[in-house]
């Protein structure tokens, strides 16, 4: 499929499509980086989102609409080149820093970002901060993991229940 | 560490398909059954997992060889492993959304009884066979040959109603006649 406007970026005619957040902010990009986005890619084939219109997201806010577009934008030119079987081992050693730094950030953030790649079927996106999350659990033991996730201590209903879970479940836990 | 109440908050409010595509990133099916231990809706999370993976392997002494188990360890193991795959096969009904089954275990007698109840019930979309033995082929003599075709008989013969959920049949370290081979593939049909 041929994607003229979105040629060598540097001619500055790249078309742009304006994106607007929960809380009203509009944000403009380059319309190759939001259709990493599945959702937003079949708006943009159709034409939406360009001039004054803009495509509104209510179920994402400000905040978590600039990180996510972050990804978006780090990511179209690898993405545009079809996953990227041409990239050099320097633009994906780069992609991968900027992966690791990227989701080094507060949990409550991950779950916004998570939740918006899953809405707006950012694959990598949500892939990228599930492993995040799984490497934040891997290893733990299941009060380790509790604190890690932030949940109280258990109260002794839940400390049975977790117990029972361990008794049930033995094999896992040798 | 103290976290703000709003970060679990945040996390019970994402829906189960996205916490089992975490499940999915850990290391192991056993890892996320560890990590379900959180709470009432995390422990039914890994029934939801497409393609949970249970090999026996798992469950060998970390500093064992594999061709110099004692009857002992494998026994050991065989039972953390039939506990494996019950949990995954005694779940009925809605609970259970297993496409496909990924099983690795020993071939030997003796214990096809929980491969059969696979096919009994319906909770199991697909299963992924990977049969292996315990001996290497430099020590795989004619005597013990025979002992692993009559096992591998026995076995077709005990589950021959759950070959046909077989997708991908895998067989390592193990030798066939042609007319066995042909057998066992047209049972998967």
């Amino acid at each position: 499929m041929a994607a003229p406007e979105s040629g060598d970026g540097n001619n500055g005619a790249a078309r742009m499509v304006t994106l607007i957040s929960s809380d009203n902010t509009r944000f403009e990009v380059e319309a190759a980086a939001a259709s990493l986005s599945q959702t937003l890619q079949l708006t943009i084939l159709d034409g939406g989102g360009g001039g004054g219109d803009g495509i509104p997201l209510p179920n994402v806010d400000s905040a978590t609409l600039s990180k996510v577009l972050e990804y978006c934008i780090k990511h179209a030119p690898a993405a545009a080149n079809g996953g990227a079987p041409n990239a050099t081992a320097v633009d994906r050693a780069e992609l991968e820093r900027f992966d690791n730094e990227f989701v080094n950030i507060d949990q409550s953030v991950l779950y916004s970002l998570i939740m918006a790649a899953h809405n707006l079927e950012i694959e990598g996106l949500q892939s990228l901060v599930a492993k995040k999350v799984a490497d934040m659990i891997k290893g733990k033991s299941p009060m380790e993991i509790r604190r890690t996730l932030g949940f109280p201590d258990p109260t002794p209903e839940e400390q049975a229940e977790m117990n029972a879970h361990m008794l049930e479940y033995g094999w896992a836990y040798e | 560490m103290d976290l703000p109440r709003c970060t679990t908050d945040r996390l019970s409010a994402l829906p189960d398909d996205i916490l089992v595509s975490i499940l999915e990133k850990l290391s192991s099916t056993r890892e996320a059954i560890r990590a379900s231990v959180l709470s009432r809706r995390w422990a039914k999370l890994p029934f939801q997992l497409p393609e949970p993976e249970i090999s026996i392997m798992e469950f060998l002494p970390s500093d064992s060889q594999l061709y110099e188990l004692r009857a002992a360890q494998l026994s050991r193991a065989m039972e953390s492993f039939r506990g494996a795959v019950s949990t995954f096969t005694s779940r009925t009904g809605a609970q259970a959304k297993t496409r496909c089954l990924k099983i690795e275990f020993f071939l030997s007698d003796g214990r096809t009884s929980i491969l059969q109840r696979l096919a009994d019930k319906n909770n199991v979309g697909a299963l992924q066979f990977a049969i292996r033995t315990t001996v290497s082929k430099a020590e795989c003599d004619e005597k013990l040959m025979f002992r692993y075709a009559r096992h591998f008989h026995e076995f077709m013969a005990a589950t021959s109603s759950t070959f046909p959920l077989l997708t991908r049949p895998e067989l390592k370290n193990l030798w066939f006649g042609s007319d066995d081979l042909v057998a066992a593939l047209a049972m998967c049909l």
